[in-house]
């Protein structure tokens, strides 16, 4: 497991498993980080299958009390990881959503969903597995750096998602080159704890 | 790596980072310490270290030159260039988040997609009906499903309404939907869509009609009232049309908002004349009127099924009804559920418009009042005369309604003042429907101005003395009152049986009524009795003591204590069991079962009176107390609430459940949810207030009732009362 982001010194965090116990435990903390690292996940979804944004906040609260209603219920048998999971929550919701729409509206004739195609839009994929973290480490990003003064915000960015040169990006901001690298250990570390787990959660 | 050298060739073991100003740490830690692999403590120890060490600046400046670990690596990969990342304040998907946050919370906020849509009636979709092709589905009215369709052979594009899928066609009803249908199809007005076709297919009926370009005028409201020349103008064009119609001897029978189409001309257009009358003899359409839509447009004696005293004045009645909302922006009636709205229309307790919206003359609010009557005979005898009316108005002269209405008024405060007498008389009226004669007159409540510097004077005299201060009594309006939150959301009323009644008529503004705004004492208690009448699974409603606002643009922040609970609806989550211990120090919150009772809870509250993107609010500490059983709307259940406020605590009891704050948790520090606080710091980087703000436990404060959105509640006897100082 070279690549995996919460082994640290032979130390596995375990993040998934923790965040997991904690939701069960009713830890409001750890359940608004997972509310607002998924939000922009589900909304994509919502909005590849074709829903109107209005709906997508319904079909969000739906699936959000389907992951509430059934985390106390996993167990430790199933495999398979936390976003697919979450992807097949989202994806009965929204058929079920399209279900009732037809029901009501009749048939195939009523453009922009189309009730087919959705199991596809929701099928994992290469490109759509890449689309998918990407919303995630970029919400992540965003929530460590809440908080943050601009020019740590900005230091953060410039050194390690433009791969500037720390001494010249110290320069411009007025700051050592020492602070430049802290913020990038700090920032990166908090990211790792507090989102990759999140993010590449397995049920084991 | 356990045994790896550091560049000045030192054994390291690096799992035990020991670090000292002497000592540089060993490259890999080095290498972890950069991409953040390394605890937070031994990070923040090296830091300082690395801070006064140039050799392990420079060879940081080495590693962070050389290759990334795969963490960054993916980070630069999916999340890499310039702006990848921009915090925008109003993401698409706040509302999303907002409402799954909330659900943690035990609330749930109002969804979007409306009950009725989930009425399960499916039409088999052909795409061809009779000579007509369909399209397109345009929407779905309460009678069935419109489509943008073409005539196949004139070529004529129209907007066909199915009218029920599925109905067995009988004789009777045929007969009449074919001469009704002439009827209908003879209306050639420029405020009436016309209908150019009935027919059916099958057993399918439709009707096709002109396609209107536009929108629905309900639609249109829901973005605010119009203005009082336009809402007069818009309503004098369709009286016009409904006066029309009426003269060719066909009445509408559901005129309501929805059904007037406004061109992108602005030309209103009124829809579906008529229709109600045809359909009454479809069998599963009257068997559930609830599947008709909404009953605030219903007239008094539709209300009371007295079908045969159905006539012009209805539709007078309905046009009233538009031309209030249309002013005042909001319902006429605001209720739980159909029945519940059924219930206020066939007692008639409207709210004057000039109290929502001070904009309307006297002379519109008589003429509106006028259309609104509970009696026929007392309603404009037909629409003409309305339209004449409302002529008179676009005009400037006297209009007639005026001065008979103004006497009625008069007529109505006195019945005000006598509120048990007119409950009996409302009962009557209800119960003996047929005696017309003692059916009573439209009443009209006139909310009073609470904010009487005299009164004020009075109960705060009374306190200095050490005496109780009555704020609300056994009847009638608070003493004194003003609206601290949902000043522009919010209608009171005097109930039947003469209590004290006030309501929250929109989603997502929760109003705060103060009754005293200082109890002149830092020991008192706080008596009162309240009954809820309306509220969803947010709906709750409570007292509070301790109200402070903190000045702020645009709008104050406001933090008070408490005691809210909910005896209508049990919460609708789905969530999880309730924790042994139901709040623990590290503010863990309950989240209820789905179906679970909601528990009612002390607890301290921090908010703002705006729906905009500065709108804040969260809980400060919350100590829930037992767990109340749903009794659904109208329970008529009245609880008893206790509130003692001293400088050391607040205890408030409510149905036989104590909670308790104690000064401790009433400061900045001991907030058990502290960390909310944090929340709406980072969510409001640029608020000074808000971050400069340390709220401690104040006990001399505002004294009131709260309103969650949607809710209703009556109160009685509200006693606020000093306490001896050596209690």
């Amino acid at each position: 497991m070279a690549d995996n982001p919460v082994q640290v010194n032979g130390r596995p965090e375990s993040t998934s498993a923790s965040w997991l116990e904690r939701v069960r435990n009713r830890d409001v903390q750890a359940w608004e980080s997972f509310v607002r690292l998924y939000s922009p996940l589900i909304f994509y979804w919502c909005q590849k299958c074709g829903l109107p944004a209005a709906d997508a906040a319904d079909i969000g609260q739906e699936v959000f009390q389907a992951v509430l209603a059934g985390i106390g219920k996993f167990t430790r048998k199933g495999s398979g990881s936390f976003r697919g999971w979450l992807r097949v929550i989202t994806r009965n919701k929204v058929q079920d959503f399209f279900r009732k729409r037809t029901k009501i509206f009749g048939g195939d004739g009523d453009a922009g969903y189309d009730l087919n195609s959705i199991p596809d839009h929701l099928n994992s994929n290469d490109t759509f597995e890449q689309d998918e973290e990407r919303i995630l480490y970029q919400r992540a990003i965003e929530l460590v750096l809440l908080g943050y003064r601009e020019t740590t915000q900005q230091a953060f960015l410039r050194v390690v998602l433009e791969r500037e040169d720390p001494s010249a990006v110290a320069l411009d901001l007025g700051l050592t080159v020492s602070a430049i690298y802290q913020v990038k250990s700090r920032l990166l570390r908090r990211l790792r704890e507090e989102f990759a787990g999140l993010i590449e959660a397995d049920f084991e | 790596m356990n045994d790896s050298r550091d560049i000045r060739g030192r054994s390291m073991n690096s799992s035990v980072v020991e670090l000292s100003a002497e000592l540089c740490p060993d490259i890999p830690t080095l290498v972890a310490y950069q991409s953040g692999q390394l605890s937070a403590p031994d990070s923040e120890q090296l830091a300082g270290h690395i801070e006064t060490c140039r050799l392990c600046t420079s060879t940081l400046r080495d590693l962070v030159a050389g290759p990334m670990d795969p963490f960054e690596a993916k980070l630069l990969r999916l999340c890499g260039g310039k702006d990848s990342i921009r915090s925008t304040k109003e993401p698409p998907y706040r509302q999303l988040e907002a409402r799954a946050l909330a659900l943690a919370l035990g609330d749930t906020l109002p969804p979007n997609v409306p009950a009725g849509d989930t009425t399960d009636f499916s039409l088999g979709f052909t795409g061809v009906l009779g000579p007509y092709t369909l399209q397109d589905v345009l929407g779905r009215g309460g009678m069935g499903i419109v489509y943008r369709a073409e005539h196949r052979t004139l070529r004529r594009p129209v907007a066909l309404k199915t009218l029920y899928g599925g109905v067995e066609p009988r004789l009777g009803s045929l007969l009449r939907f074919q001469v009704e249908g002439e009827a209908i199809a003879r209306l050639d007005h420029p405020n009436i869509v016309k209908v150019y076709d009935f027919g059916e297919s099958g057993d399918q009926q439709y009707l096709a009609m002109e396609l209107i370009d536009g929108e629905t005028l309900s639609k249109k409201l829901a973005s605010g009232p119009l203005e009082c020349d336009h809402a007069v103008r818009l309503v004098h064009a369709l009286a016009g049309a409904v006066g029309y119609a009426h003269d060719q001897g066909v009445i509408h029978r559901d005129l309501k908002p929805s059904n007037v189409l406004i061109t992108r001309d602005g030309v209103p257009k009124i829809v579906d004349f008529g229709l109600a009358r045809i359909l009454r003899d479809a069998p599963r359409l009257t068997a559930t009127d609830a599947v008709m839509g909404t009953p605030n447009y219903m007239a008094p004696e539709q209300a009371d099924g007295r079908v045969n005293d159905i006539n012009e004045q209805t539709d007078v009645y309905a046009l009233g009804v538009i031309l209030y909302e249309t002013i005042t922006g909001g319902p006429l009636f605001a209720g739980d559920n159909k029945l519940d709205i059924l219930r206020l229309v066939r007692v008639g307790n409207i709210i004057s418009p000039r109290q929502l919206c001070s904009n309307v003359s006297l002379d519109l609010e008589a003429i509106c009042l006028k259309c609104l009557e509970r009696s026929q005979r007392d309603r404009y005898r037909s629409a003409h005369e309305l339209r004449q009316e409302l002529e008179c108005v676009i005009n400037g002269t006297p209009v007639i309604a005026k001065r008979p209405t103004r006497w009625q008024l008069l007529g109505r405060r006195v019945r005000r003042r006598a509120p048990v007498a007119l409950a009996v008389l409302l009962v009557a009226g209800c119960l003996i429907g047929a005696v017309a004669a003692w059916m009573p007159k439209l009443v009209v409540s006139t909310v009073p101005n609470g904010e009487s510097e005299s009164v004020r004077r009075e109960l705060e005299a009374e306190l200095d003395k050490g005496r109780p201060a009555t704020l609300v009594g056994e009847t009638g309006y608070p003493k004194w009152f003003r609206w601290r939150a949902g000043k522009d959301s919010q209608r009171t009323h005097i109930e039947p049986d003469g209590t004290f009644s006030a309501e929250m008529i929109r989603p997502h503004v929760t109003g705060v009524l103060e009754l005293l705004p200082d109890p002149r004492t830092d020991r008192y208690k706080l008596t009162a009795q309240i009954r809820h009448d309306v509220g969803g699974s947010g709906g709750f409603v409570g007292f509070y003591v301790g109200h402070r606002s903190y000045p702020r643009e645009p709008t104050d922040i406001q933090i008070f204590h408490e005691i809210r609970f909910n005896a209508v609806t049990a919460s609708a989550v789905a969530g999880l069991t309730p924790p042994r211990d139901p709040l623990g120090a590290k503010g863990l919150i309950v989240m209820p079962k789905a179906g679970a009772t909601i528990p009612m809870a002390l607890m301290t509250q921090l908010m703002t009176d705006t729906i905009d993107s500065s709108a804040m609010g969260a809980h400060l500490n919350i100590e829930p107390g037992a767990r109340l059983t749903a009794l659904g709307p109208r329970n008529g259940v009245w609880f008893d609430v206790e509130m003692t406020v001293t400088p050391d605590e607040i205890v408030a009891q409510l149905a036989g459940s104590v909670m308790r704050l104690t000064r401790q948790q009433l400061t900045a520090d001991g907030f058990t949810l502290g960390r909310n606080l944090t929340y709406l710091r980072v969510n409001h980087p640029d608020d000074a207030v808000l971050h400069n703000l340390r709220p401690e436990f104040a006990p001399r404060g505002g004294a009131g009732l709260t309103l969650y959105p949607n809710a209703a509640a009556s109160v009685r006897r509200v006693t606020v009362t000093p306490l001896p100082v050596d209690r």
